[in-house]
């Protein structure tokens, strides 16, 4: 019992941890900061939209602007600025540099 | 003569129009946006004795791209049958450009890569070394400028010598350790079998295989080497999913695509100076900036259309003027009444009216012009996109919009860009909501004759804006009501800034300018012969000139209709005008020009359409007769193109009831407001 029940807080507190650590979002970052690329989450066909504009896996990615209520940004990629809205910019994810 | 047929191929907005404009003496359309070709669009030309054909594709990012005009260019790539493929990149982004190009490389047709802008990429201190590139892919490549035509000649010659050339260049790319791994081993299997497809290479059919070519599978299937090759190639895709960590066949292909991409560029081109700040990114920090952005927009906006009020009318009082002294000289030249008053009275009133607007129509075209070749337009449509997704729009939409304010015809071509269908409808609805350059001349007019000077062009900006937020308003009412649905992403590339020569702008604005000319001279003419005939027969046994006027055929027609618009404060001649602007749109100031010249005492001083209009019609009815012509149905023209682009005139006939109903509505609600 005891037992169960500790390996079920184990899994709790992985599943935490892991949520933590996929935690930041393109979305999520602040206007003028830098990232790199750790995955992209979504339906193919966006996947390669984001492709043919260099939005891959270990990218280098610049948020440029943000609008006014954070609804679309402009990003900076490759030296291409590239607009996008959050809907779009939630499925990547980004490690801070 | 042979003719060889090439086919462009390159992303989005690269320069494939303009390369093409450079190589012969074409002048297709080029605008400094994504998105500016969206039909396939040939042009025949000689060289050194050959004809040679060349086709102009929408730019792709991918062979897999989704929206329909991406797959105009790979159904045309695939399917069709052509010589050569010219593989046009921006060699001030070569590595995004060459992630297309790897693609295009596993068709396995003839290719030559141009280097276009090679003249920006040395102003920003990029070497690349085309040799080099050609090299490493196999390719022939040549760098080029479709601006200072640098290289042109040579590009052409390389065409001519690979078009010329039995054999076809094999690419010379490799993929990472594991992949080559799995293509040596598929690639011995086939060689010992001696087998062969086409004109492919072993080495290419193997990457056809392990690429789960569709085609070349079902070749191959059911042939009995299958039987061995099946297990082998099984073996090879699980080596390259493990590896890779996916069985995500893009993913992957991604991932190698992206690398060689990478090292490609890494190897050929190298940047001099290391300026960090380019310009269009100093430019960006105050035209899309999240506070001022918008303003600026709507700053200049209204500025064009005070320039567009202002400028246009002091030409226009000259035009004016000798369309009056011709029509003077008519009269008291030609003795057989009939015939004087059918030159003066029905064409040089018709066809002068709208010539009357040509300088209105250029610094409005102009404006439109600067908008789609700086760069700007992408710019907007990203400040836009918020604003336009509570409406229900797609930030891409604005580029279509915007096309409508010159003409509806490439407006409802351009929706095309727009993948989801159901964004592609709602934007083709309210495209008519965005006035186009044949109604500026109602406008003006209007304007002109119930605002004083000071407050015409405001006055326009205001007509602008109105018709454009009520078809935000409708907008989003139709996706609310009819068209549902999901949001399609918005991912959209913005353009480097340019500046345009002086020259594009000519040519775009020219063209525009000469056709509205050419339509005043043909079609404007007949239908003012028509209007002028059955606005004076049947003749009546009365003297007095309006009498006679009302009892003619069209006196008739109006008359008739007059009971659906009576509530609006038309008249008959205002119904008339507004019925035979269905045929085009220029046409209501031309039947305005007839009408109001036809009814008059001849003793009058003031011969000014404008000043007729002042004196005969009410202010309200003016502004609902203005709000009536902004909203109703687009030209015939258009209407033949709308149908066509929705896919049936089913939806033609909603767009006249949702057309009409929204004018009548929103025009009587004006007038009641202002009587
Ligand atoms: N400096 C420079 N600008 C160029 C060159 N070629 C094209 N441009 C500019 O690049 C922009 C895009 O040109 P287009 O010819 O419309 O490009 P496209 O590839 O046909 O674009 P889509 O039809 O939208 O796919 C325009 O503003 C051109 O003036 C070049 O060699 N040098
Ligand atoms: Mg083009």
């Amino acid at each position: 019992m005891t037992i169960l029940a500790l390996l079920i807080i184990i899994t709790i507190l992985n599943m935490n941890i892991k949520i933590k650590r996929n935690g930041l979002k393109l979305s999520n970052l602040k206007e003028k900061k830098e990232a790199i690329i750790k995955e992209i989450k979504c339906n193919d066909e966006l996947k390669q939209r984001f492709y043919s504009f260099g939005i891959i896996k270990g990218a280098n990615i610049f948020v440029k602007e943000v609008s006014l209520r954070n609804n679309t940004m402009v990003i900076d990629i490759e030296n291409t600025e590239i607009a996008i809205r959050v809907e779009e910019a939630e499925q990547i994810e980004v490690d801070k540099i | 003569m042979d003719t060889i047929k090439i086919v462009l191929a390159g992303q989005a907005n690269v320069g494939k129009s303009s390369l093409i404009n450079a190589m012969t003496k074409s002048r297709l359309k080029v605008g400094n946006f994504s998105g500016v070709t969206v039909e396939k669009t040939e042009v025949r030309f000689e060289h050194h004795s050959h004809m040679i054909e060349i086709v102009d594709l929408p730019g792709t990012y991918s062979i897999n791209g989704f929206s329909s005009e991406e797959k105009i260019a790979r159904d045309f790539l695939q399917n069709e049958q052509y010589d050569v493929i010219l593989n046009v990149l921006d060699s001030t982004h070569i590595s995004r450009n060459l992630l297309l190009t790897l693609e295009l490389l596993n068709m396995n047709k003839k290719m030559v890569i141009a280097l276009n802008m090679i003249d920006e990429a040395k102003k920003e201190g990029l070497d690349i070394n085309a040799k080099q590139i050609e090299a490493i892919t196999g390719i022939k490549s040549v760098a080029v400028s479709s601006k200072t035509k640098e290289g042109i000649g040579e590009l052409l010659n390389t065409i001519h010598d690979v078009a010329d050339n039995e054999v076809r260049a094999f690419s010379n790319i490799s993929y990472s350790d594991i992949i080559e791994e799995q293509i040596f081993k598929v690639k011995k299997f086939l060689d010992e079998d001696d087998y062969s497809y086409l004109d492919l290479s072993s080495r290419e059919m193997a990457i056809k295989l392990l690429n789960d070519d569709d085609k070349f599978y079902k070749e191959i299937h059911d042939k009995p080497v299958f039987m061995e090759l099946q297990p082998l190639l099984l073996k090879c895709h699980d080596n390259i999913h493990n590896y890779h960590n996916t069985k995500s066949h893009a993913d992957i292909q991604a991932i190698e695509h992206y690398a060689i991409a990478k090292g490609i560029t890494a190897e050929t081109t190298h940047k001099k100076t290391t300026n960090n700040k380019t310009l269009t990114k100093k430019i960006d920090d105050i035209l899309i900036n999240k506070f001022i952005g918008i303003p600026i927009f709507l700053f200049l906006m209204w500025g064009l259309f005070q320039l567009t009020f202002e400028f246009g009318s002091i030409p226009m009082d000259y035009i004016d003027m000798g369309f009056g002294l011709l029509s003077e000289a008519v009269k008291s030249s030609i003795a057989h009444e009939g015939l004087s008053s059918l030159l003066s009275d029905g064409i040089i009133a018709g066809v002068g009216a709208v010539v009357l607007f040509l300088p209105n129509i250029i610094i409005l075209y102009i404006g439109i012009a600067l908008l789609e070749t700086t760069g700007y337009m992408s710019r907007v449509a990203f400040l836009l996109d918020g604003f336009f997704h509570k409406f229900g729009l797609h930030g891409k939409s604005f580029m279509p919009l915007v096309t409508g304010f010159g003409c509806s015809v490439p407006a409802y071509m351009a929706t095309r860009t727009l993948k989801n269908e159901k964004d592609r409808l709602i934007t083709l609805f309210i495209i008519g909501f965005m006035s186009c350059g044949a109604k500026l001349p109602i406008y003006v007019l209007f304007a002109g004759a119930f605002f004083d000077s000071d407050n015409a062009g405001n006055v326009l900006f205001a007509i602008y804006i109105a018709g454009a937020l009520l078809g935000l308003v409708m907008a989003k009412i139709l996706r609310m009501l009819v068209f549902k649905g999901e949001d399609e992403p918005f991912v959209m590339e913005m353009p480097k800034y340019r500046l345009p020569t002086i020259k594009l702008i000519y040519i775009i604005v020219s063209q525009k300018a000469l056709s509205y000319l050419k339509k005043a001279g043909t079609f404007i003419l007949a239908a003012s012969i028509l209007i002028w005939f059955a606005s004076t027969y049947p003749k009546s046994n009365s003297d007095n000139p309006s009498i006679q006027l009302e009892q003619s055929y069209l006196g008739q027609l109006g008359k008739a209709s007059v009971p659906f618009f009576a509530p609006l404060g038309f008249d008959w001649k205002l119904t008339v005008a507004l019925e035979t602007g269905l045929a085009a749109k220029e046409v209501v100031v031309a039947t305005l020009g007839i009408l109001y010249n036809i009814g008059e005492d001849v003793s009058e001083d003031d011969n000014r359409l404008l000043d007729k209009l002042k004196k005969e019609v009410p202010f309200a009815t003016a502004m609902a007769f203005v709000v009536f012509s902004m909203i109703y149905l687009p030209c015939f023209a258009a209407s033949m193109v709308f149908a066509k682009e929705t896919g049936g005139y089913k939806y033609l006939l909603y767009l006249f009831v949702f057309t009409t109903g929204v004018a009548w509505i929103m025009s009587f609600i004006t007038y009641r407001l202002l009587l």
